[in-house]
């Protein structure tokens, strides 16, 4: 009644109800470990994420853990919330959250880390692990953003590194044990440091040196001094659910979503995902096209995303694109296909699933000089970019977005200009067709985003452009891209991506300026309506820190930085050297047309089948 | 081509969802159970579906309707039980049969909507009170002033629009009213909006986050007085 009296004050009710369908409904038992999956955004953002159902399904899979989900409630909900002095509850058994055993956030980007503070100040938990005993639930976090997790450091109890689904049901058991022992939350956590990936903030401190970090050391015996990341070795063999949670309230992705790999091969140097997540593990079509029809079964979907970091990459797309079209053409079930390359055979594959359904483009060229793009290591030239283009348009696309990134290390005018240059190629292109194929003008969009140095990368030690460049740059752009029609221009704030990357090469001091910003209101820091640059601002003075440092720094390849105690498994002189590559414009290949001793091979033998 | 016309209900926390996710939630309950969809044309075909008047986020219902068409007929009554297992708690099919396929559709029949609309009182609620509200839902009128599409704002009154009531209960500061009001693109009077007409017209104030609305049925215009929209489609299996 309390709850419902809410949801008719709200704008979204539908995103606090629960109950979708495939939402898992238990009986609530004693001896159950209750865990909360919590998403640190809305619930359509964090409904679109395939990670929540691979957990979800795996917690609940077992049967005396009951997991239920916690999203951020929306601004408006969190008022009446707060106001009636009601503490953020479950999705499923609308359980207080304060009343689970564990919670798990998500860390799928550095802007949402405010959410998981003032998630769980509405669950009535101290933010900082220090103030909670062992009454309270025991936070995790896991997710790409936690390579680096000193940001977050104070205010989680454990954080898993790399890969999770293998090892949760390990640290599941530990928990029962703890559990039914009623051992200190301490002890708990000494016991659980031997199970690979998992990281114990409390048991390391960072040393700084006149204000510079010098480096972490372990304070507890059991703390490993480098942590590995876990990785699931035989994606083929691993879990993935048969069905999925139905997502209310237009979430960005409500489609079935099939991982055909994890990982890539392509060595962009900029990308984190595709150095912490190597090497790439394949699921085999077999696998993939038997788990696609049991969710298609259990769903009703009438689109089935094949995902990865890069699928024209999958060495079975072919074959699994002709087996999927073949099984569920007849029921008009489309097949998307994110993240493509531009490239002739990712042409032919469109060419296929296109009979389908229609959808928009999307091209990632990420820059737009052949110089750029040999920098990042992007391994295409504008011939390919211009043939996929021109093989799009003849087969009727006529909406194209394309992606760059700017800020990139070694930046001139003239990369800017090139993506003015590119951008109205395409669009000429489409004017070359003969008039009888244009149906009518093409809708052409330039997405810009700024370049943000990312732990693990080889862009680590690079520095960010200031706002102030950021902000040039966009006026240069928009007054070239201003006088042409077809084309709409658009870009990301600066100042955004600026703290993005004050937090995602950030130390544990940070924790500090992340409490101090949460405090004076700061929340959904990746919507723009509610992004508070000022007050970041004023919280990084008062903890005494300067965010230039973080994010325009650029450090010597010597010098200690706060996530070197954290091993992503490839090695720093890998990173290195292919820094020092890009300045020279390098490329490095394929890993599929030899190794380039990531380091990978060594540090986890057996795992690169390349 | 077959076309299927089912009443059923919304209770529960499903009565939060707006309307555009119901239809997808129809729409892949009916994929689910593997029945043969009649598609629309184009490029992003999508199944053959239409619904009577649905009711308002929030509230609750026992009368909703929807057409769905089919290629091949399928029996209702296994139609029905299958659904039921596919759709989430709280929407539950009661009744089906086929209709003519050049049927009227379900949204143009729509004239009057049944509502039950149970509402606090800041005050004691006595029989007094219960007797000013009805003299009030008997003769009116129920000043309220709306807005026009073209953002106009003019003054009705509500009375026109309801077309029979009765009050079910009243105790603990709530009452249970039950009201015919006109329901369709012909007119139109949301069971909140009149609410407000009486809270104005009475001084009584209402919380409108504490009211729960149940929709009953829908009606025709018909000569013998409002039909139930469930009166068409008794005939129940396919020839």
């Amino acid at each position: 009644m309390q709850i419902d009296y809410l949801l008719k004050q709200v704008e979204k009710p539908s995103r606090y109800i629960g109950g979708e369908v495939n939402s898992v409904n238990k009986e609530i038992r004693q001896g159950q470990v209750r865990f909360g999956f919590a998403f640190p955004d809305v619930y359509e953002v964090g409904m679109s994420f395939m990670g929540l159902q691979i957990l979800y399904f795996l917690l609940n899979d077992m049967e005396d853990v009951y997991c239920e989900r916690l999203f951020a409630p929306w601004t408006d909900m969190e008022k009446v919330m707060r106001e009636s002095e009601t503490p953020l509850f479950t999705m499923e058994s609308r359980t207080p959250a304060g009343e689970l055993d564990i919670i798990g956030f998500t860390l799928q980007y550095e802007m949402s880390y405010s959410n998981i503070l003032n998630m769980m100040d509405l669950a009535g938990l101290p933010v900082f692990a220090k103030d909670r005993d062992d009454s309270h639930p025991v936070i995790i976090a896991g997710g790409p953003c936690a390579f680096n997790p000193e940001p977050i450091a104070d205010f989680v109890d454990v954080v898993f590194i790399g890969d999770a689904e293998d090892i949760l049901p390990e640290f599941i058991e530990r928990f029962k044990i703890h559990k039914s022992e009623t051992t200190t939350k301490y002890d708990f956590l000494k016991s659980i440091t031997d199970i690979p990936g998992i990281y114990v903030p409390s048991f390391y401190d960072p040393v700084y040196k006149d204000g510079i970090y010098m480096g972490t050391k372990t304070i507890e015996k059991e703390a490993p001094p480098v942590l590995k990341k876990n990785m699931v070795m035989d994606l083929d063999k691993s879990y993935f659910p048969d069905r999925q949670v139905m997502p209310y309230a237009d979430a960005v992705h409500d489609r079935a979503v099939v991982e055909v790999f994890r990982g890539c091969t392509r060595g962009c140097r900029f990308c984190h995902a595709g150095m912490v997540y190597r090497p790439v593990r394949e699921r085999s079509v077999d696998t993939v096209a038997e788990i696609v029809d049991k969710i298609i079964k259990n769903t009703g979907y009438e689109e089935i995303s094949l995902a990865s970091l890069s699928t024209s990459d999958y060495s079975g797309l072919g074959t699994l694109v002709e087996k999927l079209l073949g099984s569920y053409e007849a029921e008009r079930i489309g097949i998307s296909l994110p993240s493509l390359r531009l490239d002739s055979f990712s042409m032919e594959i469109l060419q296929r699933i296109q009979t389908v359904r229609k959808t928009g483009l999307t091209f990632a060229p990420e820059a737009g000089t052949q110089r750029m793009r040999d920098v990042i290591n992007k391994g295409i030239d504008e011939k390919d970019l211009m043939e996929s283009v021109e093989n799009a348009f003849d087969l009727g696309w006529d909406t194209v977005k394309l992606y760059f990134m700017i800020g990139l290390p070694t930046e001139t005018k003239e990369d800017l200009d090139g993506i003015y240059d590119l951008a109205k190629k395409v669009v000429e292109a489409y004017y070359e067709m003969p008039k009888e194929k244009r149906r009518r003008k093409p809708r052409i969009t330039v997405s810009v985003s700024n370049f943000v140095p990312k732990a693990f990368t080889p862009f680590q030690w690079e520095g960010q452009d200031e706002p102030s460049v950021f902000n040039e740059k966009h006026r240069y752009l928009n007054k070239l891209f201003k006088r042409e029609k077809a084309i709409s221009f658009n870009y990301h704030d600066s100042e955004t991506s600026f703290m993005e990357s004050v937090f995602s090469r950030g130390d544990r001091r940070l924790c500090d300026v992340l409490h101090r910003a949460w405090v004076s209101g700061c929340k959904f820091d990746s919507w723009s309506d509610y992004f508070d640059y000022g007050k970041w601002i004023k919280a990084m003075g008062e903890s005494g820190l300067d965010p230039l440092a973080y994010a325009n720094r650029i450090s010597e390849y010597g010098q200690a930085l706060p996530w070197d105690h954290i091993s992503a498994g490839i090695d720093k002189e890998f990173l290195a050297d292919e820094n020092e590559k890009a300045k020279k414009g390098q490329l490095t290949p394929d890993c599929r047309q030899g190794c380039c001793n990531c380091g990978i091979l060594t540090n986890y033998r057996g795992a690169c089948n390349v | 081509m077959y076309r299927i016309r089912v009443r059923y209900e919304k209770k529960g926390r499903v009565k939060y969802l707006g309307h555009l996710e119901m239809i997808k939630v129809f729409e892949r309950a009916f994929r689910r159970i593997g029945i043969p969809l009649k598609y629309t044309e184009g490029f992003n075909p999508h199944p053959k579906m239409s619904f009577a008047l649905p009711s308002s986020v929030g509230f609750s219902s026992i009368g909703e309707y929807i057409d769905v068409e089919v290629t091949e007929a399928v029996r209702i009554g296994k139609f029905i039980e299958k659904m039921n297992s596919a759709l989430p708690g709280g929407l539950k099919l009661i009744v089906g049969g086929y209709v003519d396929a050049k049927a009227k559709s379900l949204m143009s029949m729509v004239d009057y909507s049944e509502f039950e609309i149970d509402f606090p009182l800041d005050a004691e609620i006595d029989m007094d009170s219960i007797m000013e509200l009805e003299k009030i839902l008997e003769s009116g009128p129920i000043p309220a002033r709306k807005r026009t599409k073209s953002g106009k704002i003019v003054e009705k009154n509500l009375k026109e629009d309801i077309h029979g009531y009765e009050t079910v209960n009243f105790k603990n500061n709530r009452i249970v009213l039950k009201v015919l009001l006109s329901a369709g693109s012909r007119g139109n009077l949301n069971p909140l909006f009149l609410l407000k007409g009486l809270g104005e017209k009475t001084g009584w104030n209402i919380d409108p986050h504490n009211v729960d609305v149940l929709r009953i049925d829908l009606f025709s215009k018909a000569e013998g007085g409002p039909l139930s929209l469930e009166e068409t489609v008794s005939e129940v299996e396919a020839k």
